[in-house]
């Protein structure tokens, strides 16, 4: 019996040591619930503070307050809400711009609410978004560094942010620490830019995952990385080529791949239009349908268009299928009793009008993907890069390569490159470059981490080779893939 | 002194890997240099020079990116005017000579008196194209990614 009893009297000292514990706190609470501080107080609908509410309220009063949800209720005891500051607007504006951050991206920052930001950008072109992330980290960077910045934007009002500090499990306080408006909004649209950038990566390798599972396996694959170097080489193209041929290629094209549909295994189809692929008025018009489908996709996020792509990929090439495809409010349908000619002509004439619509989102299109390969969520295991410019890197055609250890002496002016090495062969020099030498032992590229420069090689009508110069022989401008730079060991 | 004959000085004829007999500038072009050679050297030392938005570009380096409407944003981030002109104009001097690279090439006081002359044409070709622009000249080894002796101009 004494047991139980000494058990009891150890469950009455806990209990009363646990009150011991929360007593201050449940006392602290009681006093901030009677409205005792002179804080705003958050509802308790949330827990945190929603950034894009207190932007929200910076933007309707002008100035910055406090954070809140829209539930924030405002203190007996507090003053009267002070006008709005236009001054610390224009401040901010002016700091913004003038440490180079896009004005139109100011404005925006300044006007538009934070839970808007995505949507709005997502409207403007691909490039648009990177320059604006570069801008951004370039401020943060400023911030940091800069001093005199730093005192400048500090004099605009201070925003205030609310930080929940856990007591035992339980969320129970916040406390409110001020930091500089501009710092806090800049926060807020880097946020939106990076979250937009990744959902676009993220819906589009759905996507591509999806198109991979149209059980065409390995062949697919080989497809898709092909159809990705074509993507941005042919964009540029593509006005192009329709306007000088001022024909319906995709006729043409389609006509010559369906008759060889019909007489020839699948695999062999596949080559042959790797081949016509690489021919620019095919590029314009092959490509073109399947970036239609992606480009629409990563326009108006409808997942429904992954079907889409891989029905025209997978099913269009090799068997008649009814499928519907909407371009640019022009409709093409095919039935399954229609023959492949007639479908083609259909997506030619409705495609016609909306070329020069796809052109730029074909060209964003391509810079996503080398976006994806560069921060390593692309479609899959692909090896192949596309720069800004449209040109193309296949890692595959650097594994056969052989490394030559013994380092290259080039001289100080850099002017004894060998133009010519071991047939097939990586050697560096001692300015650290990469040179690679094709079949053939002449110096295809020198490859820095910052750009490849590609030898364009050609022989004269009397046997002599000479070599390219000018602006095309500079590609991956600062961009040059992770990956190469792993593989080659820099 | 003019500034020409500064650059083109005799002396240079000591630097040649093989002796010549006659140390005249005149007589070793006529001797050793055929017209297609010298007329494609007239066409480097009075190049095309392109304006765009305001910046002033050798052609040669930007002729691709002006197709493709790839000059702006610059790929390295640079946004001053200057910065932008002094990457896209940048002309590496000891790659020119890639194929047909020899002894005289591999000489460092060689090339700089190739830079030196470009700068002295480059000058006046932009002076007649851009008669109201002043322009900055540089020689630098290493400018941006490349290695070696370069050459680069700006507008001031």
């Amino acid at each position: 019996m004494g047991k139980p009893a000494q058990q009891q009297e150890n469950i009455s000292l806990a209990r009363f040591k646990r009150a011991l514990f929360f007593a201050p706190i449940i006392f602290w609470s009681c006093i901030n619930l009677a409205g005792w501080d002179h804080e705003f107080r958050v509802s308790s609908s949330k827990n945190s503070v929603d950034p894009v509410s207190s932007l929200r309220s910076f933007m309707q009063e002008g100035h910055s307050t406090s954070g809140g949800t829209g539930h924030i209720q405002r203190d007996k005891h507090q003053s009267p809400r002070p006008k709005p500051d236009r001054k610390a607007y224009k401040t901010a504006l002016d700091l913004l711009t003038a440490y180079r951050i896009d004005t139109i991206f100011c404005l925006s920052l300044l006007n538009v609410s934070c839970d808007n930001m995505p949507a709005y950008l997502q409207t403007k072109s691909y490039d648009k978004l990177l320059a604006i992330r570069q801008s951004l980290e370039k401020f943060f960077k400023k911030y940091e560094a800069d001093k005199h910045f730093r005192k400048q934007a500090s004099k605009i009002k201070q925003v205030g942010i609310y930080k929940t500090i856990k007591i035992g499990k339980k969320k129970i306080w916040k406390s409110r620490k001020q930091i500089p408006a501009l710092k806090h909004y800049a926060n807020h649209a880097y946020q939106a830019v990076c979250t937009t950038i990744e959902n676009i990566a993220q819906s589009t390798k759905i996507l591509c995952r999806d198109f991979l599972k149209t059980s065409m396996g390995e062949t697919a694959q080989y497809f898709l990385r092909r159809f990705m170097m074509g993507v941005s080489q042919s964009g540029i193209d593509i006005q192009a080529t329709l306007n000088r041929e001022k024909r319906n290629g995709p006729c043409d094209f389609a006509r010559d791949l369906m008759q060889k549909a019909k007489t020839q295994p699948i695999r062999e189809t596949l080559g042959d239009v790797m081949q016509l692929l690489s021919r620019a008025t095919i590029n314009a018009t092959a490509v073109f349908v399947a970036v239609s489908a992606i480009a629409v996709t990563i326009e108006t996020g409808v997942a429904a268009a992954t079907g889409a792509l891989g029905a025209i990929a997978a099913q269009k090439f090799f068997e008649p299928l009814a499928l519907s495809i909407n371009l640019d409010g022009s409709v093409a349908v095919e039935s399954a009793a229609s023959s492949g000619v007639s479908f083609w002509q259909a997506i030619a004439t409705s495609i016609a009008p909306a070329v020069q619509a796809f052109t730029g989102v074909v060209e964003h299109t391509g810079n996503l993907f080398c976006l994806m390969e560069n921060r390593g969520v692309g479609y899959g295991d692909t090896n192949v890069f596309i720069d800004d410019l449209g040109n193309t890197l296949d890692l595959r055609d650097f594994e056969r390569l052989k490394k030559i250890d013994t380092p290259v002496k080039v001289n100080r002016s850099g002017s004894n490159v060998p133009i010519e090495g071991k047939p097939n062969s990586i050697v560096t020099t001692t300015g650290g470059h990469k040179l690679i030498y094709n079949s053939e032992g002449k110096v295809l590229y020198d490859i820095s981490e910052k750009r490849i420069k590609v030898y364009i090689w050609n022989k004269s009508t009397s046997g002599e080779w000479f070599v390219n110069r000018g602006s095309k022989t500079k590609i991956f401008r600062n961009q040059v893939p992770k990956k190469l730079l792993e593989m080659l060991e820099f | 002194m003019d500034e020409i004959k500064k650059i083109l000085s005799e002396n240079i004829f000591d630097w040649y890997p093989s002796n010549y007999p006659s140390k005249s500038f005149i007589d070793t072009a006529m001797n050793h240099v055929n017209i297609n050679d010298l007329i494609s050297v007239a066409g480097l030392l009075a190049p095309e020079f392109i304006e765009h938005e305001d910046h002033v570009f050798f052609k040669e380096n930007v002729k691709t990116l002006l197709e493709k409407k790839k000059i702006f944003p610059c790929p390295y981030g640079y946004k001053d005017k200057k910065e932008i002109e002094r990457y896209y104009n940048l002309f590496h001097l000891g790659e020119f000579f890639l194929a047909t690279q020899n002894e005289a090439s591999n000489d460092t006081r060689m090339l700089y008196k190739f830079g030196k002359l470009l700068i002295y044409f480059w000058r006046k070709r932009l002076k007649e194209l851009f008669p109201n622009k002043s322009f900055s000249f540089e020689i630098e080894y290493d400018l941006y990614d490349e290695h070696g002796l370069c050459l680069t101009f700006w507008q001031e």
